[in-house]
């Protein structure tokens, strides 16, 4: 049975370590966007519903009894940032595995290719058609 | 998501906190298969305390302790006798591998129970080393080191591990250890008698050896 973890992982691995993409004329000619815009995105509108939020608690126009819920709202919103950039840094920690000399290529292969993407890697670009949200 | 990917990778924020905070990962680490070996070498009880250096790892002199070595029934050392070439030949100590491997077999137990602990990295250990049998040396000095292909154990179906792989696991740890690190010790090792350890003419060694046979046997 074909392994496909194997196979990509093992891909993947020679892709990064051959440096063959700065050989690439069509590539070094071109421009790359690696500005995936993560938190950007995720806290698109979240200045708005923020504002609201707050101005219902001042202005005493809450839905629930003694503004408890639009209270919790506001924490939940104000301890986001942080909660994000811990997860991302978990996330990018995890991905790091992938680069160890004896990485287990049977591991999903996703992960190698995600952290191609996060430490931004030439040829895992918004260009090259990747997206992360 | 991208050309890379079948289909998009999601990772939910709590589920990874969730697998974190249980001590685990998303992708299985290998264990430093080497530093375990050596330190498993000092454990095992065929060597000296004073064979063990500083940094905790075996003397390059290290040798197996006397009393794992084949004896004759008058007391001398059996020597296995190795042709050197052009006619001369050098004893070399013959070792009881039986009774190593009694010894060391309840540490390997222990080691591999330890490493049971965390059966993704157990898997890990047996698809990068365990399940070829190849060295950390021989991984060095390859292109790419070798993997387990198609005998490798796959994470998502394999885990947790059944009984029959537990046990497979073992024994070929047990094979790993013996072939990469222990035997090196029980091999080609010289004479700890100084005049055994000298070079001779092999001709005479095996008239020697014939005239021992024979007056042990009470045949002249």
């Amino acid at each position: 049975m074909e392994n496909k973890n194997l196979l990509q992982n093992l891909y993947l691995k020679q892709f990064n370590q051959s440096n063959a993409i700065a050989y690439s004329e069509e590539f070094v000619s071109s421009t790359s966007d690696y500005n995936f815009q993560l938190l950007d995105n995720a806290y698109r509108n979240t200045g708005k519903i923020y504002a609201k939020i707050k101005i219902a608690i001042e202005t005493n126009k809450c839905t629930s009894e003694h503004c408890a819920l639009e209270l919790a709202q506001l924490k939940q919103l104000e301890q986001a940032p942080q909660v994000s950039l811990d997860f991302l840094s978990s996330i990018v920690s995890e991905l790091s595995t992938t680069e160890e000399p004896t990485f287990d290529l049977n591991n999903n292969y996703k992960y190698t290719a995600a952290n191609s993407l996060m430490s931004g890697r030439p040829g895992f670009s918004k260009t090259d058609g990747y997206v992360l949200i | 998501m991208g050309p890379a990917f079948e289909n998009p990778l999601v990772i939910n924020n709590s589920s990874l906190a969730a697998i974190l905070k249980a001590n685990t990962s998303l992708i299985a680490s290998t264990p430093d298969i080497n530093k375990d070996m050596l330190r498993l070498l000092t454990e095992i009880g065929l060597f000296s305390p004073d064979m063990v250096g500083e940094d905790g790892e075996l003397s390059a002199t290290a040798k197996i302790s006397e009393e794992y070595v084949m004896m004759n029934p008058d007391g001398s050392f059996d020597y296995e006798i190795v042709d050197i070439g052009n006619g001369k030949g050098r004893n070399v100590l013959k070792y009881d591998l039986n009774k190593i491997e009694k010894k060391v077999t309840p540490f390997i137990n222990a080691e591999v129970a330890g490493l049971m602990d965390s059966e993704q990295e157990a898997v890990a250990a047996w698809n990068v080393y365990i399940s070829k049998d190849t060295s950390v040396e021989e991984d060095a000095q390859m292109a790419q080191d070798a993997n387990a292909g198609a005998s490798s154990w796959s994470y998502e179906e394999d885990l947790p591990l059944q009984q029959d792989k537990k046990v497979l696991f073992e024994s070929k740890y047990k094979e790993y250890f013996m072939n990469n690190y222990l035997l090196k010790f029980a091999s080609n090792q010289t004479p700890t008698v100084k005049e055994d350890a000298a070079v001779f003419d092999l001709a005479e060694a095996k008239k020697a050896k014939a005239q021992k046979f024979l007056d042990d046997n009470d045949l002249n």
